[in-house]
């Protein structure tokens, strides 16, 4: 008999155990109808640190409950934020900022020139060790001219230094925070901004509410009368939740347990537009689709053979075969949001002329390239494409999948002479988060940012070019830095150092109960003029 | 059987050591660089240098084990490279949820799956064996996440019954709980099913029906006991794997379980999180094997516990 219990007694452990927790359980309801949202986001939040996030989705995050002194527009255009203009000397060396009046951190700190300073002192203090103090190196001091006014000396020329600024990095928040210390910042952030963070349920969510009194809702703020949003703008609580499994968000949204939801996969994308209660949007993002061409390998060292290369891919198709059309041809090695754009002559697709090239070159029998993509099932796919658009002229393409891990040691990290890195080809984008022509032009093909120092995959290590970057930088004045940036897209479409082949877009969706909410074209939330649809 | 106890647990303390000795091997020898996952893909060398020194990665390897395994012996698990918070925080944070889905999975897959293991088994041949063992290889040969988003779209999306993700309340349990369960169930009924069956041909069981007992009591007491050695085995390990968390589920229900925190962890290198993970999943099987001995002594006392 006591066996017997004892065996029952397992039996029923298990269905008490199920019972038990039931009722423990059974407490919390589901959402609100009030102007209460949800978003689900692909990734999990690391941190609210903006001087330590090197990712967009938490930069969108953090730039909801800090300003900076500059920001961006719907279109990546900078517009003033926390400061009201700005004068730069004739070499850009040193900047005065000056500063909106009446605006206080949520706080209850004033904003001024001491509190921009301690932003400033802070995010330029390389012995900190944050991930973005790289960033804003070229700070040498800041001083402050009066209560609203800040002077910022520069070590060097640095004529992008306003785009920088208005860098998500850029936010400034409470000087009582950071004198609280890193910790602090990470993980209770006070702006100045529209939202006000609230709670952070670690792996599970994040929940900013509404800051009534934000500055941007003053009229009187601002010169023109006119504030920075409507009235009736935003939310009372936003609350982000990480749902890295795509299907899961959309189904999330369907379902109505989520209000906003980012990214769409291209291939979900045509499914929620169907969808009569969802709006599903994308718009031209400045992520920028590559193929990196490693300049020093044989065969690809050849000017001949990567214009064959630039020839024999169809971008169209492209954007139609692996972007499911939410993408456009690439027209320049930077997308058209990013500041100095200039569109570049067409190159047309055309496979004779192409194999043309690669016979001029010697290369009529043929060439063998080794092609590294990252593992997703979209980069897969781009590599497959290019695979069967280059063995048209000859060129067989072996494609390496490469979880990112390893990518950053073999690639990112490689020390060794640019003839023994790891690739020929390396597909992958680009988005500068400044909005301006250096963080791409400078980072992906200047000759200080060979691998391991930045991005320059391409290895392309030309004076003549490197002059062009420094000119850009030169100067504060937008017609010198424009003929500066237009002659180096020049360069690098002649000689198709690096075959850029599409803009992505960014794709979101929403519930239709809610409007004017986005994603700014570097891939962070726009939710500033975001409002319940009654 | 206290003394049984104690040996077994002294004697994991070896096993234990070996775990973490090769744990920390294996996860520096992983390709890839934290300092520069953690740094970002465009930091310069010195911030890469510099988040190496903080992380204390610039340490010899023999040095970074000392210091773990002093850490462990003061309940120090580390701080997670990627997120800085203490890795303890990180994962009890998530344990519970873990250990609550994994039970909710566990219970009520190991009660049908033998429920349906012995009325097939019992009706070996029968109808209802056929439609049993349907139903179980359907269970084992249906993939998790097919059968998740099946469970989203007909729940959440279509009858707005559960909500597809998170772990707020019961609610969020059911569908996932149930996702995980439905192989564990279809396994136990097979085992339960096949282990019956031999069971059935004793000689002790014709002896039984000789005596003229009812065939629910010869069922039930006499062979449902005698078969549940091997089952409660298979239950203990599926239990353990539970524990560890399921990635593929965790991801497409978006649950905060220690799986999803796992997967998350490789992906950036997060050593010392990594580490604290494989130990804990360790350990989850460690006891289990004990208690899982421990049933098996209480299940059929003639085995000997010494």
């Amino acid at each position: 008999m006591k066996r017997r219990l004892s065996i029952l007694a397992c039996g029923l452990l298990s269905l008490s155990l199920c019972v038990g927790s039931m009722t423990v359980l059974a407490s919390e309801s589901g959402r609100s109808e009030d102007s209460n949202i949800v978003v689900a986001l692909s990734t999990d939040i690391v941190t609210l640190d903006p001087a330590d996030t090197t990712n967009t989705l938490d930069g969108g995050i953090q730039r909801l409950i800090m300003d900076g002194l500059f920001g961006f527009d719907e279109n990546m255009k900078v517009i003033n934020m926390l400061a009201t203009g700005y004068e730069a000397n004739e070499d850009a060396t040193e900047y005065v900022i000056t500063l909106r009046q009446g605006v206080s951190f949520t706080d209850g700190t004033p904003w001024d020139a001491a509190a921009a300073k301690a932003n400033l002192d802070r995010l330029s203090d390389q012995s900190l060790g944050l991930k973005r103090n790289g960033l804003f190196n070229m700070i040498d001091s800041t001083e402050i001219v009066d209560d609203y006014t800040i002077k910022v000396k520069l070590k060097y020329s640095f004529g992008a230094f306003i785009n920088t600024l208005a860098h998500p990095a850029g936010v400034m928040m409470s000087p009582k925070q950071i004198e609280a210390g890193a910790e602090v910042c990470a993980q209770q952030p006070v702006g100045t901004g529209q939202y006000i963070f609230e709670e952070w349920k670690v792996g599970q969510s994040i929940t900013l509410k509404l800051n009534e009194d934000w500055w941007g809702y003053k009229s009187e703020l601002f010169e023109d009368g006119l504030a920075l949003v409507e009235e009736d703008a935003g939310f009372n609580t936003v609350l982000f939740q990480p749902v890295p499994e795509a299907a899961t968000r959309i189904s999330m949204l369907q379902a109505g347990d989520a209000d906003m939801i980012f990214p769409v996969p291209t291939e979900s994308y045509s499914v929620l537009e169907a969808d009569p209660n969802v709006t599903a949007e994308s718009s031209e993002g400045i992520t920028v689709n590559y193929i990196h061409i490693n300049t020093h390998k044989d065969g690809v060292s050849d000017v001949r053979v990567r214009k064959a290369i630039s020839m024999a891919v169809n971008k169209a198709v492209y954007c139609q075969v692996v972007k499911n059309g939410l993408a456009s041809p690439a027209t320049s090695h930077m997308g058209p949001s990013v500041q100095f754009y200039e569109e570049q002559p067409e190159v047309p697709y055309d496979v004779d002329a192409a194999k043309a090239l690669m016979e001029e070159a010697g290369y009529g029998d043929g060439l063998s390239l080794t092609c590294v993509t990252q593992n997703s099932s979209e980069a897969i796919k781009a590599g497959e494409f290019m695979q069967q658009q280059l063995s048209l002229i000859g060129i067989e393409l072996k494609i390496v999948p490469t979880e990112q891990g390893t990518i950053s040691e073999t690639i990112n990290s490689f020390k060794g002479a640019p003839e023994d890195a790891c690739y020929d080809l390396y597909l992958r984008g680009w988005s500068p988060s400044t909005g301006d022509a250096d963080w791409v032009l400078r980072a992906l093909w200047g000759s200080e940012m060979v691998p391991p120092n930045g991005s320059n995959y391409a290895y392309l290590m030309d004076e003549t070019y490197d002059q062009l970057m420094l000119d850009g930088l030169s100067s504060a004045d937008y017609d010198v830095r424009a003929t500066a940036y237009s002659e180096a897209q020049k360069y690098l479409w002649d000689n198709m150092i690096c075959v850029p082949i599409a803009n992505s877009f960014n794709t979101w969706a929403y519930g239709s109960h809610i409007e004017n909410v986005g994603i700014y074209p570097d891939g962070a939330l726009y939710l500033r003029d975001g409002s319940y649809v009654e | 059987m206290l003394r049984f106890t104690v040996k077994r647990i002294l004697g994991m303390i070896p096993t234990v050591i070996l775990v973490t000795i090769f744990v920390f091997l294996f996860v520096r020898m992983i390709p890839g660089d934290p300092a520069r996952l953690v740094a970002g893909e465009d930091a310069s060398p010195e911030t890469v240098e510099m988040v190496r020194e903080q992380m204390g990665l610039d340490q010899p390897i023999v040095k970074q084990y000392f210091d773990y395994i002093v850490g462990l012996l003061h309940g120090d698990l580390g701080t997670s490279l990627k997120t800085k918070r203490p890795v303890i925080e990180e994962v009890s944070l998530r344990y519970g949820k873990t250990v609550k889905l994994a039970v909710l999975s566990l219970a009520w897959s190991v009660f049908v799956g033998i429920l349906l293991g012995v009325w097939s088994g019992k009706n070996r041949g029968k109808w209802q064996d056929y439609l049993g063992m349907t139903i179980a290889v359907s269970g084992i040969s249906l993939p998790a996440f097919g059968i998740g988003f099946i469970v989203i779209i007909i729940f959440a999306v279509k009858l707005h019954w559960l909500p597809a993700v998170g772990a707020a309340s019961l609610k969020n349990y059911i569908l996932p709980a149930f996702t995980l369960g439905t192989s564990i169930a279809a396994i136990m009924a097979r085992f339960t099913r096949s282990s019956l069956i031999e069971v059935m041909k004793e000689d002790y069981i014709r002896t039984a029906r000789a005596k003229g007992l009812k065939e629910r009591t010869v069922v039930w007491k006499h062979a449902f006991r005698n078969s549940m050695i091997s089952v409660v085995t298979v239950a203990g390990l599926q239990f353990g794997s539970l524990l560890g968390g399921s990635v593929v589920v965790e991801s497409v229900f978006a649950f905060p379980g220690l799986g999803s925190l796992l997967l998350d962890s490789i992906n950036y290198r997060d050593y010392n999180t990594i580490q604290a993970l494989i130990l804990i999943f360790a350990l989850h099987f460690i006891v289990i094997n004990l208690i899982v001995d421990i049933l098996y002594a209480l299940i059929n006392p003639e085995i000997q516990l010494s």
